[in-house]
């Protein structure tokens, strides 16, 4: 079996990891963003992403590269969801209002 | 299509939905650093998408290269986004603590204002504005010490501060004028404000409007005046002590009795500096009795001594002295003068005694009188009647053996005629002086008699008084009504004495041209049973009124029997009662005759 190994796979999942470091240690102040789960949700399954596109270097390379795939078009549908709630409804801004 | 493609052509659709999104609703919401920052990462997850998806109909290196540098970017990217939402976050919390602090600055309930190094006021809050009626426009800028009625001592207390030569935590009363132009007291409390080097930058001072405690300060002081003047102007002694029986408070009239030019020398001192040593020690066990019981000494009559050594007696009352929580912290006294009572109450029993005395003494002389005096007139009585016989023998005599011419004519008027009248003058006078004496002695005797006090029933003892006199009343035609009579203390028989004086003069006193009706009622009225006689008889006329219960006094001495000492006996009981007897009457009408006895 032959591994294959990208490097800009492996900087992406680093990063990656050092953001979610960043994200748990400002989970508090994150909170105060509106519906800040579904963001940092999308973050996460983008992650798992990252993940999975190393992993499949090693072992079962379709299936891990279909659900690598799966989860930036489930993460991008979670951020698009966020623009939505933030921008796309509820109420104006207070200069809109005013 | 591959089917893995169909995800990247979601991720570019999804992307690209969101960016649209987000500049459609760019004004909605978060900083526009953090949406700049945010537009970012949509464009390249878009372009990530885009790329992977043509990746799949054009394998290129060229398109794998650029894949792979986007790809790496959107990591990276994510950072930087969360950083710029962390920042916007930041910025929105530090805005809401600088809202906040305005909001608690202006809302403060004592005014605040910022003054730069020259005096000037650069912040000043909403309360402050309020309090001097300004705006923030007419106040900011200017000197504060325009805002002040004295504005030299202002300006120059501000030098100071700003000099630094005022220690900190220093508070000031001033007077600042408001734009109304009245006064406003204010208290200022002053903290300096020093740059990053520690250089003095400026002082922020707190204004408490203090006009209600001014006022409150000016009525305390109103209230202790008209106190202190009130207590001074006192002629008794008011004072205050605490627990240890030390003056706290006293006036002028306690200052001058214990010898002390003003109140103030008593003040820390207590009655063992001023009285003899007995005397102090008893003051000092009633205040501890009170101030350890709670329980007030009120009207304590004592003796006392003045500065001048004269003895005095007073009247003391005292009540302990409670703080605001109850608990006991000294007592208040008020000393009453009340030697001239003293005396007058002493001299009074001194009369007493000497008139009991005296009064015992009457009714001896009465006693006596009465008794040894019959003696003398029985035998006046006697021998009257002894020579009123022997008077009419000697007529008799010379009737049968002389013979009328023999016998002169003045011997024979003075025989039949002058000696029978003086004889009768004197036994008639004699018989009179002998029923005056018995009255007398009765009264007397009367007085010497037990009072033995007891629950009486009325009803029965007004009944017997009636059956015993029925004979008189048949007598007299006339009619006794009783109605319930309620009970009350005395002897029996000489509460039974005075309603039969009383009946027996309503019966001897009756109207002839009218049937006789005699009606007893009585009513209960502050522990005193008043009983009433009343009568349809020939009333008093009212030049007798008052006389009727003096001794020996008559209405009618010509037509009714009687000694005149039936009413005088009544008010003499009743006064052993501690009774009364009193009469209302209306000539020709009828008599009321009130007796009043103690209740049961």
């Amino acid at each position: 079996m032959i591994y294959e190994i990208f490097e800009n796979e492996v900087v992406m999942l680093l990063i990656g990891v050092g953001v979610l470091i960043f994200i748990l240690g400002s989970r508090p102040r994150l909170k105060r963003l509106p519906a800040s789960k579904i963001l940092i949700v999308g973050f996460y399954v983008l992650l798992v992403g990252w993940v999975l596109t190393v992993l499949e270097g090693f072992f079962c390379e379709r299936l891990l590269d279909y659900l690598e795939h799966m989860c930036y078009a489930v993460s991008s549908v979670l951020v698009a969801i966020w623009c939505w709630k933030v921008f796309g409804s509820g109420p104006p801004s207070r200069k809109e209002a005013l | 299509m591959h089917p893995v493609a169909v995800f990247d052509i979601i991720t570019f659709l999804a992307s690209l939905a969101a960016l649209i999104v987000l500049l459609k609703g760019w004004k909605r919401a978060l900083e526009p650093k953090a949406k700049l920052v945010f537009t970012g990462l949509l464009v390249f997850t878009m372009c990530y998408g885009f790329s992977l998806f043509v990746e799949w109909t054009w394998q290129t290196k060229v398109l794998d290269r650029i894949e792979d540098i986007i790809g790496a970017l959107v990591p990276m990217w994510w950072a930087f986004v969360i950083y710029a939402f962390l920042a916007g976050i930041a910025e929105e919390e530090l805005r809401e603590r600088e809202a906040r602090f305005q909001e608690l600055f202006d809302e403060a309930p004592v005014g605040y204002h910022e003054l730069d190094t020259e005096g000037r006021i650069m912040r000043v809050n909403r309360t402050e504005l309020d309090m001097l009626g300004y705006t923030a426009e007419e106040m900011l800028g200017k000197p504060v010490w325009e805002f002040s009625v004295d504005k030299e001592k202002s300006r120059d207390t501000v030098a100071d501060k700003l000099a630094g030569d005022i220690p900190p935590g220093r508070v000031f009363e001033r007077t600042l004028r408001r734009k109304d132009g009245n006064t406003l007291p204010v208290l200022v409390g002053v903290r300096l404000l020093r740059d990053k080097a520690g250089r003095i930058s400026g002082i922020r001072s707190a204004i408490q409007n203090i006009t209600e405690r001014k006022r409150a300060e000016e009525s305390l002081a109103e209230e202790r005046s008209l106190l202190r003047t009130l207590i001074d102007n006192m002629p008794d002694n008011i004072f205050v002590k605490d627990i240890e029986s030390r003056f706290v408070v006293a006036n002028i009239a306690v200052a001058h009795f214990m010898g002390a030019t003003t109140p103030d020398e008593l003040l820390g001192k207590t009655d063992f500096d001023f009285y003899p040593q007995e005397l102090a020690a008893r003051y000092y066990a009633d205040d501890q009795k009170v101030i350890q019981s709670g329980q007030p000494l009120v009207s304590r009559e004592e003796p006392a001594v003045d500065a001048a050594g004269s003895r005095k007696w007073y009247s003391t009352t005292k009540v302990p002295l409670r703080d605001s929580r109850g608990k006991i912290v000294g007592l208040v006294g008020i000393s009453r003068d009340i030697t001239a009572r003293k005396l007058a109450e002493e001299d009074s029993e001194r009369l007493m005694q000497t008139l009991a005395l005296k009064n015992e003494e009457l009714e001896s002389v009465l006693y006596v009188t009465s008794h040894d005096l019959r003696a003398p007139l029985v035998n006046i009585q006697g021998f009257s009647h002894e020579l009123s016989r022997s008077c009419d023998l000697i007529c008799s005599a010379l009737r049968d053996k002389v013979p009328a011419a023999d016998v002169g004519e003045k011997v024979r008027t003075a025989l039949n005629k002058d000696v029978p009248e003086a004889l009768g003058f004197i036994m008639t006078s004699a018989k009179r002086m002998d029923s005056l004496l018995s009255g007398l002695l009765r009264l007397s005797r009367l007085g010497q008699a037990a009072v033995n006090i007891e629950p009486l029933d009325m009803n029965a003892m007004l009944t017997d008084v009636t059956k015993s006199m029925e004979y008189q009343v048949k007598e007299a035609g006339a009619t006794v009504d009783i109605e319930s009579l309620p009970p009350c203390l005395g002897d029996a028989s000489q509460i039974n004495q005075v309603f039969s004086n009383i009946l027996d003069n309503a019966l001897k006193y009756l109207d002839e041209s009218r049937p006789g009706v005699i009606r007893i009622y009585a009513k209960v009225e502050d522990g005193q049973s008043i009983y009433c006689v009343e009568d349809n008889g020939a009333g008093i006329a009212p030049e007798h009124q008052s006389k009727i219960f003096e001794i020996f006094h008559r209405l009618e001495p010509d037509k009714k029997s009687g000694e005149g000492l039936g009413l005088t006996i009544v008010r003499h009981i009743l006064d052993r009662h501690n009774g009364k007897v009193w009469a209302e009457s209306e000539l020709g009408k009828g008599s009321k005759f009130f007796v009043s006895l103690p209740s049961v």
